[in-house]
């Protein structure tokens, strides 16, 4: 009675000893001997059907009392090479030898008909095998070829040939089948389906035939090794007994024979090639062997095919970060070289999405780059701040479940379930961030939606589309893996960005360089025109004082009028000449920040101002007292002052106010400054004559005046320009809000501080 | 009689400042030379200056052509026989360079030349009451 399988026994799927079953697959003998006495040790419960003896009777003998004479000798000297043809009790078998457990352990396979009839040896069927592979153009064609030839060879309904991803999950890639048969061509299967045990097993022994999935399997006798204390290990047998797990497995899939055949690549399991016949179908030890030899060259093949895509892929690779690094950068952002090269961006690594935080683009307001299908800025700029706070080792990071080690993305497994991070510089946080979405969404699962299961009450899980969903379940919110060449192609973009941005670093600082030279000349311009213009001005105005002195009685009123316009004009380039020199001076100053009583501070200015104020009978009003901020108070005091005085300037009807204020945090603000995410917003608002709407910002341009140069107390028109540049050193913002005839109210913030 | 030395290289500003001058009821008479090399030439009465008497207080301009005001006043700073005596620069220049760079080299005190007018006269008015009332210049016979 074969066992039943429950549930539980599904999970321990995984750490079952399929290599000490105890027991055989019926279509041979096992007899396992001491090498030195040639006692026999332990034999297959069936051998009498062979050797025309039970176990009780062959237990302890010599191995030459059992077997014809020169018969071991042979497959001895076979050994090497593979199976020995031999007839034993008038029956022609395959006879294989090898060790195990101390012992030697002899496997004898009788013949079908069909196989004692051909003569065929394995090297011819290798020669038959291989041919085919000649002509085979590039990996997919080399595969096809190898299915359809071992399919001829072996006679099976179905060949496959399946590959393992990194996670070991499998994909069909080749497949050769008889007309009738399923095909599951294209499709994957969950990496629980082939355990990792029995994907040791497919390693070092790369030939596997189950010639009759409904054989009851055939006990060893003994079932225990006297020292061990456990069945003789069958790892090295070509007759092994099969779990039933798998058996139920290949059963529920319809299959009646199954065969398969290790494809490895650098001593690694690459893929297997998978047969199943729908009928019980066995194999000769002469054709699995044959296969063998074809896998070891087909793994050759392979290897030599992967090399040349992995340096196609590298010298892909290099052509990209050699666009990256084109010296032709300087004009463009490295954000913007990277934009233009996308599609290469993301194949780099194989994901569906980029993101970029680097240089302008860094810091918890900007706007990160984004390419292809990745989470919103917003999300991304949230996860770059997640990664800055980790411990990155070699300041890369990836995982195929993102949702798992960060929660917030968990939803996006659409767009997110794998990331692939690097970070491009320790001291600040610029990363380049790979996407992929989950990988349940992106491949074809295996199982015939069209095949009725099989009736077998209690055993529905096992149905292989049970199976698959159950699969299926498990990829949900993960991504395919990434491989040592994703991150090793991830590190050498990081690599070449980090060239690029320091080479626009290095550009911005040349230019800083420059730019500070000519502002250096640009000064000593400035100092130069304002000293000698200033020179000659001052002499035009002494001398007409003189003039007024000396003969100001015999000038008349006419000449005194004109000396004095004279004068006022003089006077007032003179005037024109200190402004432009201090307006040039403010791109270089440096504040000095300390935290200031903006109250203190207005009171001094309205001191100043007070003959001013009060010749033109203008209240001040301070509905509330100011707060303390932080700015350079010589600075922020000249503001207010100008700004004050414009106020009080600009009024024509009675009655005359400036009112100074500020709007604080949380308060409700005016419409006019809706846009202002600074927590202090400082304002003088007067009910003068107002700005139309098209002055709102040229009134700040410098020496820009709307007015006669004589109205309003004649200013220069520089006092804005000054103003604004002063608010804008400390990282504020001053503008208007104003209408003709309806008074003008002046905002301005102050920045958060001087920066580190 | 030893003099007020002048050194300014712009007429008006040496003519506003002789006018004045000559209202304020001034001790000493005032000289004036138009540039540094001039001035080098009087203290170390050289070519046309030599006969010249050293003066009590030099009033000294900062930018001239040639060797300007700061060359001047490291020279005369620089030699024991002249520091003793008192310069005062008299200059536009608001710089704060120059301010500071004046009094590093040995500058007595620094006036910024005002606009011409009241304030030109108050700032003459000044230099006057302290220099020639307040203070005791060296080598100079006491006021009668």
């Amino acid at each position: 009675m074969s066992p039943s399988v429950s549930d539980a026994d599904l999970s321990v799927c995984d750490r079952e000893p399929i290599h000490l079953l105890g027991g055989i697959q019926p279509r041979g003998v096992l007899v396992a001997f001491r090498g030195d006495t040639e006692a026999v040790a332990v034999v297959s419960a069936n051998v009498q059907a062979l050797l025309g003896a039970g176990p009780d009777a062959l237990l302890g003998k010599p191995l030459s009392g059992v077997l014809p004479r020169g018969l071991l000798a042979r497959v001895e000297a076979g050994k090497g090479p593979g199976p020995v043809t031999v007839e034993v009790s008038g029956q022609r078998c395959s006879a294989l030898l090898h060790d195990s457990d101390g012992l030697r352990v002899l496997e004898l396979e009788p013949l079908a008909d069909e196989d004692v009839g051909s003569d065929e040896t394995a090297l011819s069927a290798v020669q038959r095998l291989a041919s085919p592979l000649a002509r085979a153009k590039g990996t997919v064609a080399l595969l096809q070829e190898a299915a359809d030839a071992v399919r001829e060879l072996i006679g099976y309904d179905r060949v496959m040939v399946y590959r393992f991803h990194a996670d070991f999950h499998g994909e069909v890639v080749a497949e050769s089948v008889r007309e009738g048969v399923d095909a599951f061509m294209g499709l994957h299967y969950p990496a629980s389906d082939i355990p990792a045990q029995a994907r040791a097993l497919y390693t070092r022994n790369p030939v596997r035939l189950i010639a009759d999935v409904d054989a009851k399997a055939v006990a060893l006798v003994p079932p225990v090794l006297p020292g061990p204390q456990r069945p003789l290990d069958l790892s090295g047998s070509a007759l092994r007994g099969v779990s039933e797990i798998h058996l139920e497995y290949l059963r529920n899939m319809g299959v009646g024979a199954s065969f398969s055949v290790s494809l490895l690549k650098d001593g690694q399991l690459w893929g297997l090639m998978a047969c199943h016949h729908l009928a019980p179908r066995t194999v000769s030890a002469a054709r699995r062997q044959a296969c063998e030899v074809l896998a070891r060259l087909l793994s050759l093949q392979l290897s030599a095919e992967e090399r040349s895509l992995e340096s196609a892929a590298q010298a892909r690779h290099a052509a990209l970060l050699n666009a990256l690094v084109l010296p032709n950068l300087g004009e463009r952002s490295p954000a913007k070289a990277l934009e233009a090269h996308a599609p290469l961006l993301k194949e780099l690594t194989g994901a569906h999405g980029v993101a970029l935080v680097l240089g302008a683009s860094a810091g918890p307001e900007a706007s990160p780059l984004l390419l292809g299908t990745t989470p919103s800025a917003e999300e991304v700029r949230a996860l770059v701040a997640w990664l800055s706070a980790r411990e990155l080792p070699d300041e890369a990071f990836h995982v195929d479940r993102l949702g798992d080690v960060y929660p917030p993305l968990a939803s996006r497994a659409d767009v997110a379930a794998g990331l692939l991070a690097v970070r491009l510089d320790p001291s600040v946080p610029h990363f380049a961030l790979w996407f992929r979405p989950e990988v349940a969404r992106t491949v074809a699962w295996a199982g015939n939606p069209n095949k009725p299961v099989r009736p077998e009450p209690g055993h529905a899980r096992l149905r292989p589309r049970a199976s698959f969903d159950v699969w299926r379940e498990e990829m949900k919110g993960a991504s395919t893996p990434w491989s040592a060449q994703d991150l090793e192609a991830a590190r050498a973009l990081k690599g070449a960005l980090v060239g690029v941005v320091l080479r626009h670093a290095e550009e911005l600082a040349r230019l800083s360089r420059e730019l500070a030279r000519s502002n250096a000349e640009l000064d000593a311009f400035g100092g130069t025109v304002a000293h000698d213009l200033k020179e000659p001005l001052r002499g035009i105005l002494q001398y007409s004082s003189f003039l007024q002195e000396d003969f100001g009685p015999a000038l008349g009123p006419d000449g005194l009028g004109q000396l004095e316009a004279l004068g006022w004009l003089a006077k007032r380039t003179y005037e024109l000449l200190d402004n432009l020199f201090e307006y040039s001076r403010l791109g270089r100053l440096e504040l000095s920040w300390e935290e200031t009583d903006q109250q203190t501070l207005v009171e001094d200015v309205l001191k100043t101002l007070g003959a001013r104020l009060q010749e033109g009978r203008v209240e001040v009003r301070l509905p509330r007292r100011l707060p303390t901020l932080a700015c350079d108070s010589i600075r922020i005091r000249q503001v207010w002052a100008n700004l004050i005085s414009n106020a009080a300037k600009y009024q024509t009807a009675e009655p005359r106010w400036v009112e100074v204020g500020f709007v604080g945090p949380d308060e409700a603000r005016p419409e006019a400054a809706r846009h202002v995410t600074a927590p202090y917003l400082f304002y003088v608002k007067d009910p003068g004559i107002g700005i139309a709407p098209q002055f709102h910002e040229a009134i700040f341009e410098l020496f820009r005046r709307l007015h006669p140069a004589q109205a309003y107390g004649g200013g220069t028109g520089a006092g804005l320009a000054i103003a604004r540049r002063l608010v804008s050193l400390h990282g504020g913002a001053l503008w208007v809000d104003s209408a003709l005839g309806q008074g003008s109210t002046f905002f301005f913030t102050l920045g958060e501080g001087p920066r580190p | 009689m030893k003099p007020l030395l002048l050194v300014e290289d712009s007429d008006p500003d040496a003519e506003a400042l002789m006018r004045i001058a000559k209202r304020l009821p001034l001790p000493v008479p005032v000289v004036r030379v138009r540039d540094g090399e001039s001035a080098l030439d009087y203290l170390y009465r050289r070519g046309a200056y030599a006969d010249v008497e050293r003066p009590v207080l030099i009033l000294l301009d900062l930018h001239m052509p040639g060797i300007n005001g700061r060359q001047v006043l490291a020279t005369l700073k620089a030699d024991p026989d002249l520091r003793a005596i008192p310069v005062i620069i008299f200059s536009s220049s608001v710089e704060e360079g120059d301010v500071e760079g004046a009094y590093a080299d040995g500058a007595n005190s620094y006036l910024f030349k005002p606009e011409v007018g009241p304030q030109l006269q108050a700032t003459a008015e000044a230099l006057h009451a302290f220099w020639f009332r307040a203070a005791r210049l060296p080598e100079q016979e006491p006021e009668a």
